[in-house]
């Protein structure tokens, strides 16, 4: 087997002054490798985002950082910010939410696409300029000569966000991060944005990580699933085994809970309660406050990832083991 | 069965542009809708950002001026109406926001939020209006001692459930949630979800939902309008619209929604481009640029919204026939 391309052991991030500081990770192993899509899912507030800006060596200042996170064997935790820098944009890259707010508004956007290229591969301006149009061609935006020299606020949300997966595949990178890509946009733009990642990932081989926290959206694009509540990893294994076999009750909990079209239940089951504020995590299982399932033994100890069957684990002392 | 609130050949447009000397623009946000709501009933309006829904429930309230048409409440002409059946109306007809984080006074205790309809419709005395305070805050699953506290100390759903106690004050015939689902957590959405359903059932509430959420549409509501730049393309009860979509509009927002668990997914076969500018519509049906089944017919006359069978209309040359 390969050394994968993405690897994180026991990592931890604290944002915070030392000694104030919240833990917003607390212990979280997983591993990707090239040309594979990792799904991470979770709430508000369990750490999926700051997982992503680790890796992309952005948390906000100050923080902490404990455990390993190898990208390319390399460890981004103790890199330099310069080396992390030239790795970002180059090697690894990002989409967010919300294009409007990533994207410069006063420059247009063949020129963004261009100064990506223009600074990690030393392309000359005239020949970048006509590798952005060809970019925003190969993203699906029609017309994209005249598209190049637009400004984002002159283009649609789904629009905006072909120009920010187009800046993202610039340089090729080998891993694209995609942190709720499609949230802010309708089902029928999402469906084409879902359709352009798994093309450019099919033609391009790069792995993702694919942030979200609509589970029918990472069912559709994820080959492994990773379940993260309150900074930790609750479930971790393959998509579909994840998701039709859930272990841990929190995640069978969370796919319970969604309507489902074409089976109309007259009351949905729910999870009770509320997410977990980090600054309040309880000793032993962070969920076990909201799980019909909790005794007393949940709160004793955080409960370890343990193998339910090949390649699939859960954190849960309820699960019985694989054999 | 009659109408409780319904837009009759509704319009509103909004002026852009313009300056000195030079006259602004009309941009139609709502064209010509006809849409009933009727007592008790639960009524959903679906379609991309830029389709109009928002627009039409706000319409539909007085909250933003009418260009054409008429909104009806109770078999009375909003437009025409005395002060006093207007005041009524404002008393019977309650929105919940998207947002429970900018819909909610921050400066006001929760009891106070929640008690200010009360107020401004008179209703009550200041004993009867807090235990009123006091039986909303049960009826949405909150504790009593709610009241003395402020928004910003409850989480995202707790707040849509003082949004929707506020709304439930006055005592309402029709509640119009305006997104009501899409700020809350995954695990909190059912909570709410669930509430609107049973709060319908004790007090025989009719909802107009507007959503983009095509299953928590379908959990919720007994008819579905689809609109499309401004007008509505679709009606149906929420089986058939959600077994058998009769606009290939409303179809592919079906066909785009993710499922769970039924493996990775395969590029093709969504509904391409963006919904045009509604100052530049196309011609004849103004969906035809993005539907697979459009003919040289579809680009020169406008589809009528016409009954197809019962209880359903579908503005469309050749509606589809087949089930999903």
């Amino acid at each position: 087997m390969t050394a994968p391309l993405l690897h994180a052991a026991d990592l931890k991030v604290t944002l915070g002054p030392p000694g104030a500081g919240v833990a917003v990770i607390a212990g979280l192993d997983f591993s990707l490798e090239a040309g594979r899509t990792l799904g991470v899912v979770g709430e508000s507030g369990c750490g999926k985002s700051m997982t992503a800006l680790a890796i992309m060596g952005l948390l906000p200042r100050p923080h902490a950082v404990g455990g390993a996170l190898r990208f390319n064997g390399t460890d981004v935790l103790t890199l330099p910010a310069e080396g992390h820098r030239r790795l970002r944009g180059a090697q690894m890259a990002m989409i967010f939410q919300e294009p409007m707010t990533a994207l410069n508004p006063v420059v247009t956007v063949g020129r963004q696409i261009a100064e990506m290229l223009e600074v990690h591969r030393a392309t000359p301006p005239d020949q970048a300029a006509r590798q952005a149009v060809a970019l925003l061609e190969r993203v699906g935006i029609a017309d994209a000569g005249r598209r190049a020299t637009a400004f984002p606020h002159q283009l649609s949300g789904g629009m905006r966000q072909r120009v920010m997966i187009a800046m993202a595949i610039a340089c090729k990178p080998a891993l694209l991060i995609a942190d709720e890509p499609t949230t802010a946009l309708d089902v029928s733009v999402q469906a084409q944005i879902l359709d352009l990642l798994l093309e450019l990932q099919r033609d391009e081989g790069m792995a993702m990580v694919f942030i979200s926290h609509n589970l029918g959206v990472v069912s559709e694009m994820a080959d492994d699933i990773l379940v993260m509540y309150s900074g930790r990893a609750v479930e971790y294994g393959p998509a579909q085994a994840v998701l039709r076999a859930p272990r841990h009750p929190y995640t069978a909990g969370l796919i319970a809970t969604l309507p489902d079209i074409g089976r109309r239940q007259a009351v949905l089951p729910v999870i009770p309660g509320n997410v977990v504020n980090p600054r309040r995590r309880p000793a032993g299982c962070a969920f076990a406050g909201r799980c019909a399932q909790a005794g007393a033994d949940c709160a004793a100890a955080v409960p370890m990832l343990t193998p339910v069957a090949a390649g699939h684990a859960a954190a849960c002392l309820r699960v019985r083991p694989a054999a | 069965m009659s109408a409780l609130l319904e837009a009759r050949d509704l319009s509103v447009s909004f002026p852009v542009g313009g300056g000195w000397l030079q006259p602004a623009r009309q941009v139609p946000a709502v064209r010509g809708v006809n849409l009933a709501l009727q007592a008790g009933e639960a009524l959903a309006v679906v379609g991309e950002s830029g389709s109009g829904k928002t627009t039409l429930a706000r319409a539909l309230l007085g909250l933003v001026p009418v260009s054409g048409g008429q909104v009806i409440f109770a078999g009375q002409d909003t437009a025409t109406m005395p002060a006093s059946a207007r005041q009524a109306m404002r008393r019977q007809v309650q929105m919940v926001f998207q947002d429970p984080f900018g819909s909610l006074d921050p400066r006001l205790t929760v009891g106070g939020i929640i008690a200010e309809p009360l107020e401004i419709h008179g209703l009550g005395t200041t004993a009867t209006r807090r235990a009123r305070v006091a039986e909303l805050l049960g009826l949405v699953g909150l504790p009593a001692d709610a009241a003395a506290r402020y928004p910003h100390q409850f989480s995202g759903g707790q707040r849509q459930r003082i949004a929707l106690a506020r709304a439930l004050a006055p005592a309402p015939q029709v509640i119009i949630a305006d997104e009501p689902l899409s700020a809350l957590d995954v695990s909190i959405q059912s909570q709410i979800l669930n509430l609107l359903v049973e709060l319908r059932a004790r007090i025989g509430l009719a909802y107009l939902m507007i959503s983009h959420d095509l299953a928590a549409v379908h959990h919720l509501a007994d008819r579905v309008a689809t609109m499309y730049l401004g007008a509505v393309v679709e009606v149906a009860g929420v089986e058939e619209m959600f077994t058998r979509p009769a606009h290939p509009y409303t179809a592919g927002l079906l066909a785009a929604v993710p499922r769970l668990g039924a493996g990775k997914r395969v590029p093709g076969g969504t509904l391409p481009g963006d919904i045009p500018s509604p100052l530049a519509p196309p011609p004849g049906c103004v969906f035809h640029p993005r539907c697979a089944g459009a003919t040289a017919r579809c680009g020169q006359e406008v589809p009528l919204l016409r009954p197809l069978d019962a209880g359903r209309a579908v503005a469309c040359h050749h509606p589809l026939t087949g089930a999903v």
